[in-house]
């Protein structure tokens, strides 16, 4: 139209090129203007909406999105769900007691004088009430119908299963970052995901060696133990012998992810987190470093009539037997003097050298965190030496003597304890010889089989179970305790080709119905051990002795 | 001729005016109809993750034994297993005794005391 205009104006405008020039030039200009106009107007109808800009009312605060965490087949173990966050635009509340005063009464847990406070900044836009509401609370907190209040949708962490796992899934803080546990490994390896509302992660789950079936039969089987020992605490594990892959590890008592206390900060997971002297368990590796060190056969004979005394200590066995024996009774009496004298044939600085083969005396750590470091004694001289073959004066944590354990089950090679499915299968490493491998594996059914034998309660008809009781006195205020003891009962199954192992240990077991006032680990332990096996084994696939032939069948994960 | 171009101009810039609203107009509702799926696709996924924790929770194995328990389940014992073959024969034996006339005797080929069930469903 104006240039239509701009056409029709030279008739009247006839004074020289002077006036026709400016004409043009302003007439350019205003065609520069008006393309400039019509070009903003296509961008904006077309490209809308790219740029947007803040929302002024939104607020930027940034949460974490978390992949689930699940079992070895798949069942959930922790998951992020959206849950309302409350936070309040100061700027725009009218009545800051009013509204102190009915927030309180609605959510209890708040702390009226640290929210008057943050409420009272009139130059803020933006602060937190309260994270990660229930429904009922948020419903609550609407029906207040305070202006200024808004909620916004987080992720939250949730953990179905309570209790089960509570020790080594960790926890996460406010923010929803882990800091604890597999839920820490994650952040670290994994890297964080921020979101801002409930989104939720786009990443695949992390994939757990746990068999939530296996796990809940070793803490109930712990549990009852707990229950029926009156034990102050109790702690179990079980490895595939193979790998390493850690398919159940319970340590009650528990804590619940989903309520963390003040209390259950300082709860520990005593499979890695926790340090013990485990007692005669140890001997299993006593015969082992004899064994593979060349200095005994499972025939060899050692005089164990005589108590050993070193440095003024004096070292006998409860329940002498008066006259030689070989490794092979030394294991399945399971006396001390024998052990010690094998220890002492050795010396210390083979035995010291052994241990820390199979990675008793060094850090270690798993996804669940690091593992707590062995306490090795200061001074490591024959007395030691002798002590230790027993399973006192070096102090582990379950799962490191486990893993040992495992290496001397499985042929003889290295495991590293996992709780995360593993891409790849590590190359084997060679720490013992198959041939102590096979005898460690018969001395351990032997134990279970025979008469003398310490384990009898552990067996369960068809698995061929074998194993190790070890009752180490705990250490106290005034030196060992008679009547505190750490029950432990070290198992595998099945014995002609081990594929699991086993650990069950009490702690301050108390005598029961069945114990004959005592507390050894042979009327504890190894009895919740055959409890542990026999509802594990059928679901682990391994078949009672006379099906052998059949082919084994993989029973069905639901 | 240049009243011919000058009319052709108008209707041109009448003509894509037109266009372009109808353009836009149809670009925000199909912006709208991407939001309305954004937001039902975050709801959805939202209430999927409500749905898979509280199926765990209701999973939970503490609870599921409990319950089997109830029902009169436990653990698979070791003389549950059968061979498919011996488990054949018991059944053949055991059509056969309810087809005599006399008294029921035991099937011969299962040890006595024992319970053959071959139903490995109990095992979790």
């Amino acid at each position: 139209m104006r240039f239509a205009n701009a056409r029709s104006a030279p008739p009247a405008l006839d004074m020289g090129s002077l006036s026709r020039s400016r004409l043009m030039l302003v007439a350019g200009v205003l065609a520069v203007g008006l393309a400039a106009i019509a070009g903003q107007i296509l961008r904006l109808s077309l490209v809308r909406g790219e740029s947007g800009g803040l929302h002024a009312a939104e607020p930027v605060a940034r949460t974490f999105a978390r992949p689930d965490i699940v079992d070895r087949d798949g069942h959930v173990i922790a998951a992020d769900v959206g849950a309302p966050s409350l936070y309040a635009d100061p700027s725009i509340l009218l009545d800051v007691d009013e509204a102190v005063e009915k927030l309180v009464t609605s959510l209890p847990t708040l702390d009226a004088a640290t929210l008057r406070k943050s409420l009272s900044d009139r130059t803020r836009r933006f602060a937190w009430i309260k994270r990660h509401l229930t429904p009922v609370e948020a419903q609550r907190v609407h029906e207040l119908g305070l202006p200024g209040l808004a909620f916004q949708r987080e992720p939250k962490r949730v953990y179905p299963l309570g209790t089960l796992l509570g020790h080594v899934v960790g926890r996460v803080d406010v923010d929803n970052r882990g800091v604890a546990g597999l839920e820490r490994h994650v952040d670290e390896t994994l890297g964080l995901e921020p979101v801002i509302g409930a989104g939720s992660s786009t990443r695949p789950p992390v994939r757990t060696t746990i068999d939530l079936g296996i796990q809940q039969a070793l803490a109930s089987e712990l549990d009852a133990g707990l229950a029926r020992y009156r034990a102050k605490a109790a702690m179990g594990l079980v490895m595939d012998v193979e790998t390493g892959a850690i398919l159940g590890s319970a340590s009650l008592p528990s804590v619940d992810p989903n309520h963390i206390g003040p209390d259950d900060l300082d709860s520990i997971d005593r499979v890695q987190g926790g340090v013990y002297e485990l007692g005669s368990i140890f001997k299993t590796i006593t015969v082992a470093m004899g064994l593979d060190q060349g200095i005994a056969t499972l025939a060899k004979t050692y005089d164990v009539t005589r108590p050993i005394v070193r440095d003024g200590y004096t070292i006998r066995d409860p329940h002498p037997v008066g006259r030689p024996m070989t490794v092979r009774e030394i294991f399945l009496r399971s006396s001390n003097v024998g052990a010690g004298s094998i220890a002492l044939e050795a010396g210390v600085p083979r035995q010291q050298m052994f241990l820390a083969r199979l990675g008793l005396t060094g850090a270690m750590r798993t996804e669940a965190g690091p593992v707590a470091q062995p306490l090795v004694p200061g001074r490591w001289q024959e007395l030691e030496a002798v002590t230790i073959s027993y399973g006192h004066g070096l102090a582990v944590t379950p799962i490191q003597f486990v893993a040992a354990a495992a290496t001397l089950l499985n042929g003889g090679y290295r495991v590293a304890p996992h709780y995360l499915e593993q891409a790849s299968v590590p190359s084997r490493e060679r720490i013992v010889s198959p041939e102590t491998s096979d005898a460690i594996r018969e001395i351990m059914r032997l134990n279970v089989t025979t008469a003398i034998g310490t384990g009898r309660r552990a067996d369960v008809a068809g698995y061929r179970v074998g194993g190790k009781t070890g009752t180490a006195e705990m250490p106290g205020p005034k030196g060992y305790a008679r009547k505190a003891v750490i029950a432990s009962f070290l198992a595998a199954f099945p014995m002609d080709a081990p594929r699991y192992v086993t650990l069950v240990s009490l702690v301050e077991p108390q005598p029961a119905e069945g114990t004959r006032g005592q507390i050894t680990a042979s009327l504890n332990a190894a009895p919740v051990t055959a409890n542990l096996i026999e509802r594990i084994a059928p679901v682990l696939g391994v078949l009672p002795r006379r099906l052998n032939a059949v082919a084994v069948v993989e029973p069905e994960h639901p | 001729m240049a009243r011919l171009v000058q009319l052709l101009a108008v209707v041109l810039v009448i003509g894509s005016g037109c266009a372009l609203y109808a353009l836009k107009h149809d670009t925000r509702r199909i912006e709208q109809r991407v939001q309305r799926q954004e937001r039902d696709a975050e709801r959805l996924q939202s209430d999927l993750a409500v749905l898979k924790s509280e199926r765990a929770y209701l999973a939970r194995p503490d609870r599921i034994e409990r319950l089997a328990r109830r029902q009169g389940l436990e653990p698979v014992r070791e003389h549950q297993y059968l061979r498919i073959g011996q488990a054949f024969e018991d059944g053949i034996a055991r059509l056969i005794d309810e087809t005599r006339d006399d008294d029921a005797t035991e099937p011969t080929t299962a040890a006595p005391g024992t319970d053959p069930v071959n139903d490995r469903n109990g095992g979790r």
